[in-house]
């Protein structure tokens, strides 16, 4: 596989007269964009604003965030399948990228209880479920990002699930419409990434575990979790090249596991070492949520077995906590080991209960080597703000300082399984 | 600190030079100034600090009867009343470390630094991690010189009142606390460099290595069903419907205690399911027994293929329960059960 990928460098993002992007700044035609999007009638309302690095924003309720691309040669569109867009192989060819900026869908999460889901909310808890732009607290990548923020708020009468697709379906056609504004002009830079391994380089893989929706919604076409492709249906391990990652194959939310760092983190990081310091052989992606432990088992075993057959030496392991699906990755790890491949695991901690509590929800012998991305807390502090964005009513507390996210029960401020924070933790 | 440091120094009979294994019954004894390896931590000090007494036990007084070794520490400790303690190093002997985590036990109450050094797998690791400083060894007592400068070191930074950083970067045994902190390149950086460094046979550190996870001993099988009074434990939320317990649907604290007296089956007119990591629709619509299989125990106690069921069984949601809640919810159920002679339990797991 071979892809170009032309990247718009963005540097600001204004609403403007007309949507185009010119010397590393998007004009954005507000009152068009939002058009577009109300174009569904699903959509009972749609607002666009703009949180740039440095300003006094929070915002909450973040659904997904995704890099603006394109396809403008090869097969498919940037973002396939999902919500119908054509499934054809993408990964080759030329896909024009806005760096520097994302679309961040900002919208309301539905009532779980509508599928047997009871709450686990708990009062006087932290959760750290906001990104701010600005002070001690913007600690996030996002933070360093012009986001387009679409707050949608889809018809009230929608389930959890369909309210998704709502959503999801603004979030791409915001995409496309901006990822058109590069058309016709000058990238900032043309990267080439050609996927032929180089002889004598160590070959290594990604295993990244992604969740299935199905058993949650008992909906096979459900939206609510990372599709490849589109489909989200608890299917045996994928096999991708890294290049149709950047080209968007596996997109969507699980909570707050979001798009944009698989795209734009550790696949786009490991495409630019490959051939020089190892080949990236592949991305695997391993759908958790099995119901026995044999079928968890043979999962793990089938993406190793992959692995093994493209010849990596190394694999990097990343999960989607927690929980039994953790377990499910932990089981990938071994898996991997037993068949000769050096594995890495990156995780988020869980907390340490005052040193009292083992920092893995479970182990086996050959989890030997783990980075660590903390344990979800964030240091803070989060001052309060001017501005918040989000979707419906937006609490008055929210513009105050915020309490900075313990990590306990669960909690996280980043969701970081792929490594893509400098937030770690070591022994004391 | 103007003056050199007191510093009373821990070995076990053999390093004291008391004798071999058949002398570890030796009760503690103290001597003035330092003794076999206190000598090179002497040389270590170098004038920073006096070695004024060494402290000797026997590795089996001092495991067998820890109460009365410690009182004749904490005695020899008030006599010298030194500035800093050094223990071993014991490497991956279990007793002699066991002997030197007494010693800075004591010390630590008595407000007195004390630093020993050992194998991280010491049993007196695992016993005691946090409140152990202590330098890690290898098994090759031939590395003497090279812990104890380690030692004095890390204890020089303590008696001075320094606070101490990350184990990896100060040398010590780490305590099983983690702490957040900011690396210098992101994760995935981090995990690439550390595959291509095991691939590669270059050295590299994992950054989660302590795990003491417990270990629990499965309790013996039983010998003879038809005798026997089975308890039920869930963690997959079955409450009374309404669930009087409040018990949340994540990150439960406590269980709730029901009777199912006279009952053979669950119905979902009287019972529910609040767990919330999955879906509870059939349970809740149709069929509570697949989270508490009621009927199927009742059959077994019918046929006499048990004795009984406990009349009361325990429920809690097993999704995002922190370690400490769990473990002590885990032990009142126990107790009770044991109290009331029931002989073996059933656990659904949620």
């Amino acid at each position: 596989m071979r892809l170009e990928l032309a990247n718009y460098q963005t540097h600001d993002v204004r609403f403007g007269r007309a949507t185009r992007w010119r010397d590393g700044v998007l004009e954005l035609n507000k009152s068009e964009l939002l058009e577009l999007i109300r174009q569904d009638p699903l959509v009972a309302s749609a607002d666009v604003q703009i949180a740039r690095p440095g300003e006094s924003v929070r915002i909450i309720t973040v659904r997904d965030v995704i890099e603006p691309r394109m396809k403008v040669q090869g097969d498919g569109m940037a973002y396939p399948g999902i919500l119908g867009r054509p499934v054809a192989t993408v990964g080759q060819g030329r896909t024009n990228r806005l760096g520097g900026m994302t679309v961040m869908t900002c919208a309301l999460s539905g009532d779980s209880r509508r599928y047997g889901l009871h709450s686990s909310y708990r009062p006087g808890t932290a959760y750290g479920d906001f990104i701010d732009m600005s002070g001690p607290g913007a600690i996030s990548p996002f933070a360093g990002l012009c986001n387009v923020c679409l707050v949608i708020e889809p018809a009230r009468h929608l389930e959890p699930d369909p309210a998704n697709r709502v959503v999801q379906q603004a979030m791409l056609a915001a995409q496309d419409y901006i990822a058109r504004a590069t058309l016709e002009e000058q990238p900032t830079e043309v990267e080439v990434f050609d996927m032929t391994p180089k002889p004598g380089l160590p070959g290594l893989v990604h295993i990244h575990s992604i969740v299935s929706p199905e058993a949650i919604t008992l909906n096979p076409d459900s939206t609510m979790g990372t599709a490849v492709y589109g489909i989200t249906r608890l299917t045996q391990p994928w096999l991708l090249h890294p290049t149709e990652v950047l080209d968007g194959a596996a997109c969507g939310n699980f909570g707050r596991w979001w798009t944009w760092p698989l795209t734009n983190t550790i696949t786009l990081h490991m495409c630019r070492r490959h051939g020089k310091d190892f080949n990236f052989l592949g991305s695997i992606m391993v759908r958790t949520m099995w119901e026995e432990q044999r079928q968890k088992e043979l999962m793990a075993n089938r993406a190793a077995l992959m692995a093994a057959t493209l010849g990596a030496d190394g694999a990097i392991v990343t999960p989607t906590l927690r929980g039994q699906r953790f377990l499910d990755t932990i089981l990938v790890v071994q898996a991997c080991e037993r068949a000769g491949i050096k594995t890495v695991l990156i995780t988020e901690e869980e907390d340490d209960e005052d040193g009292t509590a083992p920092p893995l929800l479970v182990t086996a012998p050959e989890v030997v080597a783990v980075v660590s991305t903390g344990d979800g807390s964030a240091p803070g502090p989060f001052p309060p703000v001017e501005t918040v964005i989000g979707a419906g009513e937006i609490r008055r507390d929210w513009y105050d300082e915020q309490e900075p996210p313990h990590g306990r029960y669960g909690t996280s401020h980043l969701n970081d399984v792929l490594g893509f924070t400098r937030l770690t933790c070591v022994d004391y | 600190m103007s003056d050199r440091l007191r510093v009373v120094h821990y070995l076990n009979q053999f390093f004291g030079g008391i004798g071999g294994e058949d002398k570890a019954e030796t009760p503690v004894l103290v001597k003035d100034g330092p003794v076999g390896p206190g000598r090179a931590l002497q040389a270590a000090l170098k004038d920073r600090g006096t070695v004024v007494a060494t402290i000797i036990c026997g590795d089996d007084f001092v495991a067998e009867r820890e109460a009365e070794a410690g009182q004749a520490i904490r005695e020899a400790l008030e006599r010298y009343s030194p500035d800093l303690v050094l223990a071993g190093p014991a490497f991956d002997s279990g007793r002699y470390g066991l002997g030197c985590a007494l010693v800075c036990r004591v010390a630590k109450s008595m407000k007195i630094p004390a630093v020993t050094a050992m194998h991280p797998d010491n049993a007196a690791v695992i016993t005691h991690r946090q409140e152990l400083l202590a330098v890690p060894t290898g098994t090759d007592a031939t590395q003497m010189q090279a812990i104890i400068g380690k030692m004095v070191a890390l204890g020089l930074k303590v008696a001075s009142g320094q606070e101490l950083g990350p184990a990896l970067q100060e040398g010590y045994v780490p305590h099983g606390i983690r702490r957040l902190v900011f690396a210098d390149k992101p994760g995935y950086e981090r995990a690439l460099d550390m595959v291509l460094a095991r691939i590669q046979g270059r050295p590299w550190v994992s950054e989660v290595q302590v795990q003491q996870y417990d270990t629990v001993p499965p309790a013996p099988p039983v010998e003879d069903l038809s005798r026997a009074v089975i308890g039920i434990v869930v963690s997959t939320g079955i409450v009374p419907r309404g669930n009087p317990d409040a018990i949340p649907g994540a990150r439960a604290l406590h269980a709730g205690r029901y009777s199912i007296e006279g009952i053979n089956e669950l119905s979902v007119q009287d019972w529910e399911c609040v767990h919330g990591g999955f879906n509870t629709r059939i349970l809740n619509t149709r069929n509570p027994n697949y989270a508490l299989p009621l009927p199927a125990l009742r059959q077994l106690e019918a046929e006499g293929v048990i004795r009984a069921i406990y009349p009361y069984f325990y429920s809690t949601v097993g999704n995002q329960t922190a370690v400490g809640p769990a473990r002590e919810i885990g032990q009142r159920i126990a107790r009770e059960f044991k109290e009331a002679g029931v002989t073996a339990a059933i656990q659904v797991s949620g």
